[in-house]
C-alpha cells in the first residue's frame, strides 16, 4: 500500500535484488544487491559482459523468474500484476512471429490480445497497425508471411508487434542482435525517429556499445557474475538525438563515453 | 537447333521419370513377377500360396464384394480413429491448461498402452456382444494414447519467444491456447496420426476376427478356416490398397493445412 501512495517518477523499480541459480548443485550467485530505478518516458540500456544474467534480469523484471530477494515494482504494481494489466512488451532476439499469420495479422492480434476493455473498433485498429508497419518500413511486406521473409525484417515485424501497443514498457532483449551491421543503423534511426514521436519507458539490453549509446538515454554497466552495477550514464550530450542522419553522430562526447564504457567492460573481465 | 530443344526436354522428362515412377513401379513388377514364375515352376499348391494372378482374378471376380466388405473395415478404422483422437485431442488441451488433469490422465493412458488392447478384444466380445461397437471402442483405445501424447508434446513446446511475448502483452491461458498452441500442436498432431493409421487398421481388423460377421478381418478368418489362400491374400491386398490411400490422403491433408512449413 505504501509503494502505491508514492507518487513515483520511476516507471520501474529494481530493489535490492539478489539471486542465484543452483547449476549441478552448486549454487551461482547471479546478481547481488542491484537497485535500479527506469525513468518514466526514457530508455535504459543495460549491458555488459557475456553470461553474466542480463536475460535473466529482465526476465525477473518481466516477471517469469520470481527472485530470491528484493522486489520489482512497475508503475505501482508487482511484476506479475503488471502483466496481467496488460502493461508490458518483451521482446527476444529469436522472433517468434506465428508463421501461419501474415505480417499484418501478426502486429493486428497483438492490439486483439492487449485489448483492456471488450470495446473496440477494427477500422481504428488496423489504422494503428497500418502506420506501425510505415514507420518501420514494413507496409509493402504487410501481406507476406514469415517464412518469405528476411530474418532482419521477421526482427524488425517483432519490433512492430510491441510498439504498436502506446502505452506498454518495452522490454527488448537484444533485438538486433541477429542483424548486420546496415540493417542494424537503420533500424536503430526508425526507432529513434519513433520514440521521439511517441515517448516510452524502454529497457533494452545489448552487446553493441554503439547501439546503447545513440539509442538511449541512461547506460547501465554490468560487472561480471556476481553482477552488481558498476557505473550508471546519463547520455545527454548536444546532437545526440539528431534524426537527419541515419548514421552516429561521433562528436567527442560520444567518443567519450563510448571509451568509458568499453574501458569499464574489459576491466571487470579481466 | 529445334531437334536439340527436344531432346533436352525429353531427357528433363526422362530425369524425373525414371527416378519417381520407374524406379518404385519396377521393383514391384519384377517381385511380382518372380513371385508368379516361382509359384509357376515350383507347383506351390493354391492352398499354400497362390499366385498373384489368381489373386488379382479372385478379387475382380468378387468385387462388389471385396468393396462392401473394406468399406465396412474402412468405416471401423476411421470411426474408431476420429472418436480416439476427438478425445484424445480434448485431454491433451485440458491437460496444458489445467496441470492436476494430466496427473490424473497420464497414468490411467500409459497403463492403457502398456496393456495390449487386442488381447482383451475376446472379453470385450462377451460384455458388448457382436456387432460394430467392439471394433470401434477397440480402435479408438489403440489410437488415443499415439495422439494424446504427441498431441500434448506440440501444445506444450511451443515457440519460447512467442510464449513469453504473449503473456507479457497480457494474454490469458485460453488466448495463449487459442491463438497459439492449437496451430503450433499441427505438426505433432499430424505426425500421430501418420503413427496411427496402421495401427487403426491392425485394430479393426483383428477385433473383426472375433465374431464380428463382416468387414475384411472376417473375410479372412473365413478363408483361413476354409483354407482359401486365394481370398484371404485378396482381403490383404484390399487392406494394403485402404492403408496407401489413407496415408497418401493425409499427407496431402497435412501439406495443405501447414503451409508453412514447406517453405
Amino acid at each position: 500500500m505504501k509503494t502505491k501512495m508514492k507518487k513515483y517518477d520511476n516507471d520501474i523499480e529494481v530493489c535490492n535484488l539478489t539471486h542465484s541459480y543452483n547449476i549441478n548443485g552448486k549454487l551461482v550467485e547471479i546478481f547481488r544487491e542491484i537497485n535500479i530505478g527506469f525513468k518514466k518516458d526514457s530508455i535504459t540500456s543495460i549491458i555488459g559482459p557475456n553470461g553474466v544474467g542480463k536475460t535473466t534480469l529482465l526476465n525477473i523484471i518481466a516477471g517469469f523468474i520470481v527472485p530470491d530477494t528484493g522486489n520489482v515494482r512497475i508503475r505501482g504494481v508487482s511484476s506479475k500484476e503488471a502483466c496481467t494489466q496488460k502493461k508490458i512488451g518483451f521482446v527476444s532476439h529469436d522472433h517468434g512471429l506465428l508463421p501461419w499469420m501474415n505480417v499484418f495479422d501478426n502486429v493486428l492480434l497483438t492490439l486483439t490480445l492487449n485489448r483492456k476493455s471488450n470495446y473496440h473498433n477494427l477500422d481504428e485498429d488496423e489504422s494503428k497497425v497500418l502506420q506501425i508497419l510505415d514507420q518501420l518500413g514494413l507496409v509493402d511486406w504487410r501481406y507476406y508471411f514469415p517464412y518469405q521473409l528476411s530474418k532482419g525484417i521477421c526482427q524488425r515485424v517483432s519490433l512492430a508487434r510491441a510498439l504498436v501497443l502506446d502505452d506498454v514498457i518495452l522490454i527488448l532483449d537484444e533485438p538486433m542482435a541477429n542483424l548486420d551491421e546496415l540493417t542494424r543503423e537503420k533500424l536503430r534511426y526508425d526507432l529513434l525517429k519513433i520514440f521521439s514521436l511517441n515517448p516510452r519507458t524502454v529497457i533494452l539490453v545489448t552487446h553493441n556499445i554503439t547501439e546503447s549509446i545513440q539509442l538511449s538515454d541512461f547506460v547501465i554497466v554490468l560487472s561480471n557474475q556476481p553482477a552488481e552495477i558498476v557505473k550508471s550514464f546519463e547520455i545527454n550530450f548536444a546532437g545526440k538525438n539528431n534524426l537527419d542522419k541515419v548514421i552516429v553522430p561521433t562528436s567527442v562526447e560520444f567518443n567519450n563515453i563510448n571509451n568509458n564504457i568499453r574501458d569499464l567492460l574489459h576491466e571487470k573481465n579481466s | 537447333m529445334k531437334k536439340i530443344l527436344n531432346t533436352k526436354f525429353f531427357l528433363d522428362i526422362s530425369d524425373e521419370f525414371i527416378p519417381k515412377i520407374i524406379i518404385p513401379f519396377g521393383v514391384f513388377f519384377v517381385i511380382l513377377v518372380v513371385w508368379e514364375l516361382l509359384v509357376y515352376f515350383l507347383r506351390v499348391p493354391v492352398y499354400i500360396v497362390p499366385s498373384p494372378l489368381n489373386i488379382v482374378d479372385r478379387l475382380f471376380e468378387d468385387i462388389v464384394f471385396f468393396i462392401v466388405q473394406s468399406s465396412i473395415t474402412l468405416f471401423v478404422a476411421i470411426a474408431g480413429f476420429v472418436i480416439g483422437a476427438f478425445v484424445a485431442v480434448f485431454l491433451a488441451i485440458l491437460i496444458v491448461l489445467y496441470k492436476t488433469i494430466g496427473r490424473i490422465v497420464f497414468p490411467i493412458s500409459i497403463f492403457l498402452k502398456v496393456t495390449p488392447i487386442i488381447a482383451i478384444a475376446p472379453l470385450l466380445t462377451i460384455w458388448f456382444g457382436f456387432g460394430v461397437f467392439v471394433p470401434l471402442f477397440i480402435v479408438a483405445l489403440m489410437t488415443f494414447f499415439p495422439i494424446l501424447v504427441n498431441t500434448h508434446f506440440g501444445l506444450y513446446n511451443v515457440n519460447h519467444s512467442s510464449i513469453r511475448f504473449f503473456q507479457s502483452i497480457g494474454a490469458s491461458k485460453l488466448e495463449v491456447m487459442k491463438y497459439l498452441r492449437v496451430r503450433s500442436a499441427l505438426a505433432s498432431f499430424f505426425t500421430s496420426v501418420r503413427i496411427c493409421i496402421p495401427l487403426a487398421l491392425i485394430g479393426a481388423v483383428v477385433a473383426q476376427f472375433f465374431g464380428s460377421g463382416s468387414g475384411l478381418g472376417w473375410v479372412i478368418l473365413v478363408s483361413y478356416n476354409n483354407l482359401d489362400m486365394t481370398t484371404c491374400f485378396a482381403a490383404v491386398l484390399s487392406l494394403s490398397f485402404i492403408g496407401t490411400v489413407l496415408t497418401i490422403s493425409i499427407s496431402f491433408i497435412e501439406n495443405k493445412i501447414i503451409f508453412w512449413s514447406y517453405q
